[in-house]
């Protein structure tokens, strides 16, 4: 374990993805900034197809060695105090969230620069697979293009 | 010799496999692999373009697949492009 370690906590889970552990992770008495950020089921879809749910898959080992090197990123860029990041696998329905990204340092511009470094960062680099489920019954994988 | 290749999402989809056991010459590439993968599994050819390979879980960039020699004890996947968050 690096000093780095202690910092980053990322989590890929079947179960809700959920703020409060992260926030909780996050948070020490010398952080004045903790920044919060929620990846939510949409709907329409990229295609502007009535969404029912997303669907996560990931190539597991390699997407959390992924996600410890960007939240390592992030704290030597930013001087961040700790980064946690969870993501869901499964099936995830409209409103809930996929992803939590929780930065904290203590002034608040470091959390929210390192905040968005890690969300850009991750949706770039994890294997992480995301599925749009129609309402229709029917399905596409997404591509990076079609996200924003 | 026999390598492995985990697939996931489209291509786990398109083949209904999540692991291929493909057989190709000793001191193969991935370039190599790449031409393989296309005429084993015609329906993934239009979609391989877009997709890398990791290698120990390190993705390896398509402009570097010809230098890149396999070694079969070493764990071999098929990126499709991340769609995460």
């Amino acid at each position: 374990m690096d000093e780095h370690d202690e910092k980053v906590h990322v989590l890929l889970t079947e179960d809700t993805v959920r703020l409060e552990p992260g926030v909780t992770f996050a948070t020490l008495p010398s952080t004045g900034a903790v920044a919060s950020f929620l990846g939510v089921t949409r709907s329409p879809g990229h295609n502007g197809k009535p969404v029912d749910h997303l669907y996560f898959e990931s190539y597991k080992s390699m997407a959390l060695k992924v996600l410890r090197e960007v939240g390592r990123e992030a704290v030597e860029a930013h001087g961040l105090s700790r980064v946690h990041i969870s993501h869901g696998l499964g099936n995830v329905g409209l409103g809930a969230a996929s992803l939590c990204v929780v930065v904290s340092s203590p002034h608040r511009r470091e959390a929210f620069r390192g905040l968005e470094q890690v969300v850009d960062a991750l949706k770039s680099r994890a294997p992480i697979f995301k599925k749009e489920v129609y309402s229709d019954g029917t399905s596409q994988w997404v591509e990076p293009h079609q996200c924003k | 010799m026999q390598i492995k290749l985990k697939l996931f999402a489209y291509p786990r989809e398109l083949l209904s496999a999540s692991e291929l056991e493909i057989t190709i010459c000793e001191g193969a590439t991935l370039l190599d692999l790449r031409g393989a993968l296309i005429t084993l599994y015609p329906t993934l050819a239009s979609f391989l373009p877009s997709c890398s390979f990791a290698l120990s879980e390190e993705l390896i960039q398509q402009c570097k697949e010809g230098n890149t020699t396999i070694d079969p004890t070493k764990e071999l996947a098929l990126i499709p492009p991340v769609s995460g968050g």
